[in-house]
């Protein structure tokens, strides 16, 4: 294992959209940039770029998007570091992380924080079992590595991101058994559109892609239990009523399949921007807790710290791109470059004019988090730690009245995920139980280490801290 | 041409595409990777990105998350089925 101590004047961690534009802009303005990134490509979840190429995803346009941004980077000068996960972080900045199975620690003088979304998962009977995936996985299966979730796969949830992945399965050439989608079909769903007419012939594209799955299209319905002995053989479907939870009197099974992908939308990723104490706020509609940025610059309540993208709240690539470069650019003013971009007022406005369209779509998709109600007792909420409903609630009518206090009492969002995938619906279900706003739950704080590391990278990332020069070393 | 690694899965030899991840080859081959730490309920790739730790697999000897974990020729998977 060797040891390695970087420094730069703008750190960015993600090498997405956001990551990639924002990197670009800084460095362009003259600052030493470092990138780093969890995956060992850049362009993010957004472009997903195939890992083996002569696939039909080796031109899409996300594809190509990535590639570009990342050139771009490198003809510039970026310090790319793939392989990467940030385990901690101090103010000022230190960051101390895994890179392969070497340690890396970095100082900068200012950082971007364009970490992304996660799945924002909602528990359901049976959603366990082997087979249930995420929306995101069968995309990653599919477009990345070229392989298949499943033979016969069940796609359900809801949002604009399902008619993302049954076109991802229409252009691999896959069917799909059936296509379950929450809300019904209405002429309000176009609505968007009218003030977005440019996104138009985009969504025409998906539903007709959509179509080429050959899919039983259940609209108006979704997924109440995953079922099967070991591993998933079949899905329950219900009609959702006028309370907007499922009808037991109109359900079906849907029997004989390998694969369920389940997808409700997304939250931001904020481990970073909240162990770095920026501010954070709730709204539903941008996934839940997000981090809080000056829409003018993209810094964050911390000076010369900078969110962009998903972290800041869920909105698509758009505005992630136009939220990066924003934050590029003042971050290398920051750390005492001159930019000289004549206005930024254009890319303000266009990215106010995206998160007008994203929050227009939100809309249309709302999160059901009260779906959580349907929930058995005896179902697990936190998969980590096999944590089921009646402990969280046991431990509620006892008096814990928050993420924190839930996770003391039960160890819900004390596994190696660390809450990232129970915690929206945790702060449902404990909000609910108490008859309080889901953000009155809070959320799970940062704890070392951020992610799993081996403890010999841990000990060498952070012996670095305070050494004074950038060096490469096996550590004693 | 894309190139074939050998995987060793529990001791048996899996053919797979270099660098595609760890996590696809063995979802193809069954979804179950691994059990539960209390209950010990049959668990599998989950989020698919380095998230949720479900498809945490050993391999040569030392726990990594399957879905992010590129395969490379000759290593060592154990699997709990």
């Amino acid at each position: 294992m060797k040891a390695a101590l970087l420094s730069c004047d703008v750190l960015v961690v993600g090498a997405g959209p956001a990551g990639l534009a924002a990197a670009a802009a800084a460095r362009e303005c003259g600052a030493d940039v470092i990138c780093v990134d969890l995956f060992t490509q850049a362009g993010g979840q957004y472009s997903m770029r195939p890992v083996v190429a002569g696939g039909p995803f080796d031109h899409s346009l996300q594809v190509a998007d990535g590639r570009t941004a990342e050139a771009r980077c490198r003809e510039l000068g970026v310090r790319f570091l793939f392989d990467t996960e940030i385990f901690w972080a101090e103010p000022g900045f230190s960051v101390f992380a895994r890179q392969g199975p070497d340690s890396v620690t970095i100082r900068a003088s200012a950082m971007v924080v364009a970490s992304g979304a996660m799945e924002r998962a909602i528990p359901f009977n049976g959603w366990t079992l082997p087979g249930v995936i995420t929306a995101g996985a069968a995309q990653r299966l599919i477009k990345a590595n070229r392989a298949s979730p499943g033979k016969n796969v069940v796609l359900a949830g809801t949002g604009p991101f399902l008619l993302a992945v049954a076109d991802t399965f229409a252009k691999a050439g896959k069917h799909l058994r059936a296509y379950v989608e929450m809300q019904r079909p209405a002429l309000s769903l176009f609505s968007p559109f009218l003030h977005h007419p440019a996104r138009f012939g985009e969504a025409v594209g998906l539903l007709q892609s959509l179509r080429r799955t050959r899919p039983a299209i259940h609209m108006g319905h979704m997924v109440t239990e995953a079922l099967g002995d070991g591993r998933l053989e079949a899905v329950r479907v219900a009609a959702i009523g006028r309370n907007g939870l499922p009808e037991k009197d109109k359900s079906f099974l849907i029997e004989n399949i390998d694969s369920l992908c389940i997808g409700y939308g997304f939250r931001p990723v904020i481990d970073i921007t909240s162990l770095l104490h920026a501010a954070h706020h709730f709204d539903s509609s941008l996934g839940g807790w997000y981090c809080a940025a000056d829409p003018a610059t993209q810094q964050t309540d911390v000076p010369r710290l900078y969110a962009a993208g998903e972290t800041t709240g869920i909105g698509g690539s758009v505005p992630a791109r136009l939220s990066g470069r924003l934050a590029g650019l003042d971050a290398a003013r920051a750390v005492g470059n001159t930019v000289s971009v004549p206005s930024m007022d254009g890319t303000r406005r266009a990215l106010a004019r995206a998160r007008d369209f994203a929050a227009s779509l939100a809309k249309l998709f709302p999160f059901p988090g009260h779906l959580i109600e349907r929930l058995s007792p005896e179902e697990k909420v936190c998969r980590c730690e096999d944590v089921s409903r009646a402990q969280v609630e046991a431990a509620v009518g006892e008096g814990a009245a928050d993420l924190f206090s839930v996770k003391m009492w039960t160890r819900a969002g004390m596994g190696p995920c660390q809450g990232r995938i129970c915690g929206s619906a945790l702060g449902d279900l404990v909000a609910g139980r108490l008859g309080i706003a889901a953000e009155a739950a809070g959320y799970n704080r940062p704890h070392m280490p951020l992610r799993p590391v081996p403890l010999n990278i841990a000990e060498a990332a952070l012996a670095l801290a305070g050494e004074p020069k950038e060096s490469t070393g096996t550590p004693a | 041409m894309s190139r074939f690694v050998k995987v060793l899965v529990n001791g048996e030899i899996v053919m797979a595409q270099a660098g595609v991840s760890l996590g696809s080859v063995l979802h193809g081959r069954s979804p179950a990777l691994r059990h539960s730490p209390v209950e010990l309920q049959p668990r599998g790739l989950y989020c698919g990105m380095g998230v949720c730790f479900e498809c945490l697999v050993m391999v040569d000897g030392r726990p990594e998350r399957a879905c992010i974990t590129p395969v490379r020729e000759g290593m060592a998977v154990e699997v709990q089925p």
